[in-house]
């Protein structure tokens, strides 16, 4: 199930949300966890229930290496160390398998056959929903239980931490030490009316942001990305843009809906995005974009690789080895690898910038992190190498400039759509001079003006829920 | 304020905001969903959200449905031309045959339909057998079913508000307007357009005729597969209805490029599949127009390699009714195919 559904917002959060509290206020807190499960499960399994054996399964082999990992640390001398090491190893090595099988089966089978002339045949595995957040979630509950920074031994309580359905699907990725003691907290269990009030507050932003803001500009960018062969100046531009800012919109909103629910239950999830596109260079950014993305990488694979402590080439190496897996992790695809390659040499760059100790104007450093982030972008979007040279192309001018008329005909947009993406385009800039809605929440004033604004964003949202799809086919 | 009155204002008025719309769009109804258009001109556009409305409001006994290729039949042409007294069009720009499959399943539920003419158009038989043009959600199943509930999606849109005001507020060609004529692209093409020079030039650029179908889509496996799930059981099912199906008359330059990509073969095994499966069906007519060298032959006929002028759609309606171009049994078939692929090459055209 979406957050941008009306099944959910009418349907399953409504319900969820009553029961939870009506059960909790019984002091039933046992049966109120239960059903938080019972409701996750239900959420994971609205469109295919298929993959809820895959996920049971997965938390509970997770728990079992994980609890035990605990047993021996708490339990066992030190020499007995050895052993929990190699049941935390044969752990991470089990769901990086589970999702390589997953998630890169394919795209290994047709490198086979490309490279190795190998004719395997593709094995057409459908992905399931939210395998790469709820495995690296799992992960880091591993290491954190080997680090002796959890000690969770109720198979409830851990089932409850992984399916928590506002993350299970699109992150943010969490560390169990900073989830389970809210659920435990027993002011957590009553309703909270300044969290209901900040919550809804946020859904509304966040689901405007979604449906209203990126879905309009996912018109202009899916039409481009589809069209790429001699695109001209602006439309490759206006194509670049447009991804650019409907990615941000799309998963900050996706991820702001996702707080904003965790918030209606009194459970503070931690932020993703604090306004990556103002980042000055490109650690900022990384800083600043999927920020438990960027955490989950450093503590489970930056730092254990060694980080900065081997001198100064290898925290080169390892900063572009996190950036490929960081890549890599997004998909199963030499595009998504491009990518992470490109950050990695950038990461480099700005490292080898700042030990010289030279310094750049803010104007000039924004300017210089937007674009590459724009451009970087392309690789991350675009289906193959050529359509992304193509549009690149496009930018610089190589394939010639259109009349202003043509820019407006891109697309085959209506009047109404023209101005619609006018509108949304002059929000997407604005995002550069205005704060996000982690700041609009926390300044937020309970006042008729709040209380319009939200209702505004809120009735948009769901009136945009459901599209008369337009057809960008106009050659019949 | 406080929290509570806040959250209360702000859950009452989100619910009246989206009832006030709601309303308002049940009301003006601009996809005829609930009634036929009473109080302003109706608009005959956006295929696929419009059509399962009429089939609902509208009072119909004939239906015209298929891709672009039919969609510039005049209704007055087959009411004059063939006898028909209610007929309706159904056409979608680029159908799929399951598409065609659905509307029709939703048109049987709500009228008695005697004919049916139907363009079967090659590119709408490749692909899965629940292959949709735009892909996933571009068709909105919940118009074409029976039950009111789930039309929630179609009231509380926003873009149901757009469409009225962008129809009937912003000017519009009045031939848009014009039930007769409903869902014709002719008016959006000069006369111009229709160019042999163009077409040759078209042609010799190797401007593929359809550049968004690869040839692994163009299997006979997929063709077969979606006469079978999506065309035969319509006809099974409808005894009572005669159903014209035809091969629509792309230019020759298409088949040219088709020879090239090695698809004729494909093409004509397609159409033996479909005259076997259907021969001893009393309630079909089977017209291969693509033999048509009066039409196919003469360049200046095109808009493109494929789209025809509308004269050919009247042209197609009397050859119906002649019967010309029937491929009632095998020796007529091998008659016909035998005459596109001399065309191929005898038309003068290299």
């Amino acid at each position: 199930m979406l957050f941008n559904s009306y099944e959910f917002i009418f349907f399953f959060l409504p319900i969820t949300f009553g029961i939870y509290f009506w059960l909790n206020k019984k002091r039933l807190t046992s049966a109120s966890k239960g059903w938080m499960v019972f409701a996750s499960l239900f959420f994971y399994s609205w469109w295919n229930v298929i993959y809820l054996p895959l996920i049971l399964g997965s938390i509970l082999f997770n728990f079992t290496v994980g609890s035990s990992i605990t047993h021996i640390n708490t339990t066992h001398l030190l020499k007995k160390r050895l052993s929990s090491k190699s049941l935390l190893t044969f752990g991470i090595f089990a769901n990086v398998l589970l999702l390589v099988y997953f998630k890169y089966m394919d795209f290994f089978i047709t490198n086979a056959n490309t490279f190795a002339g190998t004719h395997f045949n593709m094995m057409h595995i459908v992905l399931p929903l939210g395998i790469s957040f709820f495995t690296f979630t799992q992960i880091a509950y591993l290491v954190d239980a080997y680090r002796n920074e959890v000690k969770e031994m109720d198979y409830l309580n851990y089932t409850l931490f992984v399916t928590f359905f506002p993350h299970l699907l699109a992150g943010p990725i969490l560390h169990h030490k900073e989830m389970m003691p809210q659920f435990d907290d027993i002011r957590n269990k009553v309703l909270n009316t300044k969290n209901i009030s900040a919550g809804m507050y946020l859904f509304a932003i966040g689901l405007f942001k979604k449906v209203v803001i990126a879905d309009t500009f996912a018109i202009w960018a899916s039409y481009g990305y589809n069209h790429t062969a001699s695109i001209s100046l602006m439309s490759a531009w206006a194509t670049s843009l447009s991804y650019t800012f409907q990615l941000y919109f799309d998963f900050s909103g996706y991820t702001d809906m996702a707080l904003a629910v965790a918030l209606l239950f009194n459970i503070k999830l931690p932020i993703n995005f604090n306004s990556p596109y103002k980042a000055l260079n490109i650690q900022d950014f990384w800083r600043r974009w999927h920020m438990t993305l960027s955490r989950f990488l450093r503590d489970y694979i930056y730092i254990p690789l060694g980080g900065n402590r081997g001198g100064e080439f290898r925290t080169y190496s390892n900063l572009f080895t996190v950036f490929l897996v960081g890549g890599l992790w997004h998909g199963a695809s030499w595009m998504f690898v491009i990518w992470g390659a490109l950050h990695g040499v950038a990461i480099v760059t700005h490292r080898l910038w700042q030990q010289m100790g030279l310094k750049m104007n803010t104007m000039l450093a924004w300017f210089i992190t937007f674009n590459f982030i724009n451009i970087t972008w392309i690789f991350f979007r675009a289906k193959g190498w050529d359509d992304a040279v193509n549009i690149l192309s496009g930018m610089f001018g190589l394939n010639g400039i259109e009349e202003v008329s043509d820019l407006l005909e891109f697309g085959g947009l209506s009047t109404i759509d023209l101005f619609m993406m006018g509108v949304v385009f002059i929000l997407g800039i604005s995002t550069f001079f205005t704060p996000n809605s982690n700041q609009l929440v926390s300044s937020l004033r309970l006042t008729n003006k709040s209380m319009v604004f939200g209702l505004f964003l809120m009735c948009m949202g769901v009136l945009h829920l459901s599209k008369i799809s337009t057809f960008l086919y106009f050659n019949f | 304020m406080k929290p509570i009155p806040w959250i209360l204002k702000f859950i009452l008025l989100s619910i009246l905001t989206l009832s006030i719309v709601g309303s308002i769009n049940f009301i003006l109804d601009p996809l005829q969903q609930y009634r036929k258009a009473h109080f302003y001109k109706p608009i005959y556009d956006n295929e696929r959200y419009l059509n399962p409305g009429l089939a609902k409001t509208y009072e119909y006994n004939q239906v015209i449905i298929g891709s672009s290729m039919t969609e510039n039949f005049i209704l007055s042409d087959a009411k004059e031309i063939l006898g028909f007294n209610k007929p309706i069009k159904f056409c979608m720009s680029g159908a799929t045959a399951y598409e065609i499959k659905i509307m029709l399943d939703s048109a049987y539920q709500h009228r008695k339909i005697d004919s049916v003419i139907y363009g079967v158009d090659l590119f709408s038989f490749t692909g899965e057998t629940t292959r949709l043009f735009d892909g996933e959600g571009s068709l909105p199943f919940y118009l074409y079913d029976n039950n009111r509930l789930n039309d929630y999606r179609y009231l509380l849109s926003f873009d149901t508000l757009k469409f009225f005001v962008d129809s009937f507020v912003l000017p519009k060609p009045e031939v848009m307007f014009d039930l007769n004529r409903m869902y014709q692209w002719q008016h959006k093409s000069n006369e111009d357009d229709f160019n042999g020079t163009d077409r040759l030039d078209e042609w010799s650029e190797k401007y593929g005729f359809n550049p968004d179908y690869s040839k692994s889509e163009f299997t006979l496996k997929a063709l077969k597969a979606n006469i079978d799930t999506n065309l035969i059981p319509l006809i099974q099912n409808h005894p009572e209805t005669t159903f014209y199906l035809f091969y629509p008359p792309y230019s020759i330059l298409a088949f040219k490029d088709m020879e090239n990509k090695g698809w004729l073969n494909t093409v004509e095994l397609f159409k033996r599949h479909l005259l076997t499966q259907l021969a001893h069906y009393p309630n079909v007519k089977i017209y291969d127009f693509q033999a048509s060298k009066e039409v196919t032959c003469n360049l200046d006929n095109y808009k493109d390699l494929l789209h025809y002028h509308q004269r050919i759609n009247r042209w197609m309606l009397e050859e119906m009714k002649k019967e010309n171009y029937l491929t009632s049994d095998k020796g007529k078939f091998g008659r016909l195919n035998r005459s596109l692929i001399s065309n191929i090459h005898g038309c003068g055209i290299q």
